[in-house]
């Protein structure tokens, strides 16, 4: 499982983006976020564990219930989150209550009694493999004023550390940080998508092509026209590998391409992403993900599958001048009727049944 | 040198336009408007038994009510009627449009002809004849937009059917038979929109017969009653699933489960 953990350094950079996103309040959405951050990322981070931080809506800072529970035997949570608050001073220096109950190495309640005046917050995490002596990963959120040099997930061979930017500086300043930390957190985010879907791709490509097809059909759910689209070939040809006929190397790399993407998208990405990838990506354009799959952009669908790009940030990498290329009808839009039938009705000027 | 039925300039772009420049029908901006097809195989899907009947499909020996013996001396028939207007769920309405399709020596034997809107041509069409086990004479064929009529689908026998549209054929087909009716071109891609999950619909259809119907018919069962067995066995299950179908972002959620319903009874 550390391995496992170790070859996932990719969520890093992607929280990066996030945090960096997010963290310019230190208000308590901004909070409310960093906490939410936390939820997932060590929920993705252990595979197999969940941590869940239940928010109390009416005095969530005076009153946070942090539940840590490992399913399974392999992990264990060492070292339950410490959480200090205080106002000008350190966690140690015992501003706040932190208090836990239970056995920290199955399952327990940490229960936070902050004062109201206290203004910030901050909780560490550590995850130690059992197996070895080895701290795995470490996790520490924290208001950015009260923590400059806070670390995001730690992973045991690709430590990290992210800028934050401090409070009490020109807002200017922030922005410009909080830009080139956005940046380069999504570069590296990039990156290391390209790098999973290799790596998906690869465990893919050693299955037979009928395989493969009956994954995508039978267990994502994918449609065979779209399987076809984006590998390129007719439906007759991907029928034709769910037989078990052979393939052409290109297209045998392109459909465990495909499968990595869909893969990749089942984890990190929406709910379903087998209907997802052919709904347009912004009403102003045709391109769907599968197009963007197809001209050798797998890396955006994934960005905007997991949410870390907007619509249109994701067709501005793409291509700058999408909507003029790819423009959407601008005259009819296409409806379902009451009977389930769709429809194409002009835009605007007929009102709908 | 072309050969009978080719159109001066086949090979050439430009000998090709100055053909069709000449002919009374070609204007530019409206085949700009229609969709076209680079490679004329790309219009065709392999027509197996076990395809469903769709739009599209050309079928011999199926006389169109109302055309003359010219317009029908091929025997060749296309169904023309909109995947969504030819089924109940999955079982074929009792009747369904269907034009003739005929030898025409002023289009392209081997390429997708612009203009002559009131016809589909069907380049190559020999090909996916010969694939689904008929012998076709290789000409310029296309099938009349303009000359209709309404047929018994009981007639329409799969072992009859020489060529069956591809996706991307059928969108054509219905872009243009709508500019035909009408003289009104929509957008290609918003008719694959208002079609695409009828095709998708299609699609899992085959995938059920070939591995549910298929069989049988092998161990010796009669093909078309197998198949309606098939068509109603499927449609008992995609029936509760239908309204998700509605949202494009939930099909995938239908086809697993309808993936699930097969191999269920592929192990009963």
């Amino acid at each position: 499982m550390a391995a496992e953990l170790a070859e996932q350094p990719h969520l890093t950079p992607l929280d990066q983006s996030m945090r960096v996103n997010t963290w310019q309040d230190r208000t308590s959405p901004g909070i409310r976020d960093a906490i939410s951050n936390l939820q997932r990322i060590v929920a993705q981070a252990t595979a197999g564990m969940s941590l869940s931080l239940t928010e109390r809506p009416a005095a969530w800072l005076d009153h946070l219930s942090v539940t840590a529970f490992p399913k399974g035997a392999e992990w264990t949570l060492k070292s339950i989150p410490t959480i200090g608050f205080g106002r000008g001073g350190t966690p140690d220096a015992g501003w706040g209550i932190a208090r836990f109950e239970g056995d920290s190495a199955l399952a327990g309640d940490l229960t936070l009694v902050r004062p109201a005046t206290t203004q910030w917050l901050d909780a560490n995490v550590t995850l130690t493999d059992p197996g070895t002596p080895d701290t795995v990963a470490r996790w520490n959120i924290g208001t950015p004023d009260f923590w400059p040099g806070a670390t995001q997930l730690i992973g045991a061979t690709n430590p990290v550390t992210i800028a934050v930017p401090f409070v009490n500086t020109s807002p200017l300043e922030n922005f410009g940080q909080a830009r080139s930390a956005a940046q380069d957190a999504r570069k590296g985010a990039v990156e290391d998508i390209r790098r999973r879907l290799d790596v998906a791709m690869a465990s893919h490509a050693q299955l037979p092509p009928h395989r493969i097809v009956e994954y995508l059909a039978d267990d994502i759910g994918m449609g065979q026209l779209i399987t076809a689209r984006a590998i390129g070939v007719s439906p007759t040809a991907v029928r034709k590998w769910r037989r078990g006929d052979a393939t052409k190397a290109e297209h045998r790399g392109r459909l465990a391409k495909f499968a990595a993407l869909a893969s990749l998208l089942t984890e990190l990405g929406p709910f379903d992403p087998a209907g997802w990838l052919d709904v347009p990506i912004s009403i102003e354009s045709t391109l769907t993900p599968v197009d963007l799959f197809v001209a050798g952009r797998a890396d955006l669908v994934v960005l905007h599958g997991a949410q870390h790009a907007s619509p249109q940030e994701t067709l501005d990498s793409f291509d700058a001048q999408w909507r003029e290329k790819y423009p959407s009808d601008p005259d009819y839009e296409v409806v379902t009727l009451k009977d389930g039938e769709r429809s194409a009705f002009t835009k605007r000027t007929e009102k709908r049944p | 040198m072309s050969e009978v039925g080719e159109p001066p300039g086949d090979e050439d772009a430009q000998s090709g336009v100055e053909h069709l420049r000449a002919l009374v029908d070609w204007d530019a901006e409206l085949d700009a408007a229609l969709g076209t097809v680079d490679a004329p195989l790309d219009l065709y899907e392999e027509a197996s038994w076990y395809r469903p009947i769709s739009t599209g499909d050309i079928f011999f020996d199926v006389p169109v009510p109302g055309c003359t013996q010219e317009e029908h001396g091929s025997g060749l028939t296309m169904i023309l009627a909109h995947p969504s207007a030819m089924r109940e769920g999955a079982v074929l309405e009792e009747r369904a449009r269907a034009g003739p399709v005929v030898h025409d020596s002023r289009i392209s034997r081997k390429k997708y002809t612009p203009g002559f809107y009131d016809l589909f041509t069907l380049p190559g069409l020999s090909t996916p004849a010969k694939e689904a086990g008929h012998e076709l004479k290789d000409q310029p064929w296309a099938a009349l937009l303009g000359i209709t009529g309404t047929i018994e689908t009981a007639s329409l026998d799969v072992k009859r059917r020489i060529a069956c549209l591809s996706p991307t054929g059928v969108t054509l087909l219905i872009q243009k038979l709508v500019h035909c009716d009408t003289r009104h071109a929509v957008r290609l891609d918003t008719v694959g929109k208002v079609m695409a999950e009828k095709l998708e619909e299609i699609e899992q259809l085959q995938q059920w017969n070939e591995e549910l119907a298929a069989p049988r018919v092998d161990a010796g069962e009669s093909l078309q009653t197998v198949l309606l067995e098939a068509a109603d066995t499927f449609e008992a299950a995609l029936q509760p699933l239908r309204p998700l179908l509605v949202d494009p972002v939930r099909r995938g959620v239908v086809w697993r489960q309808i993936a699930q319903e097969r191999r269920a009874l592929r192990a009963q």
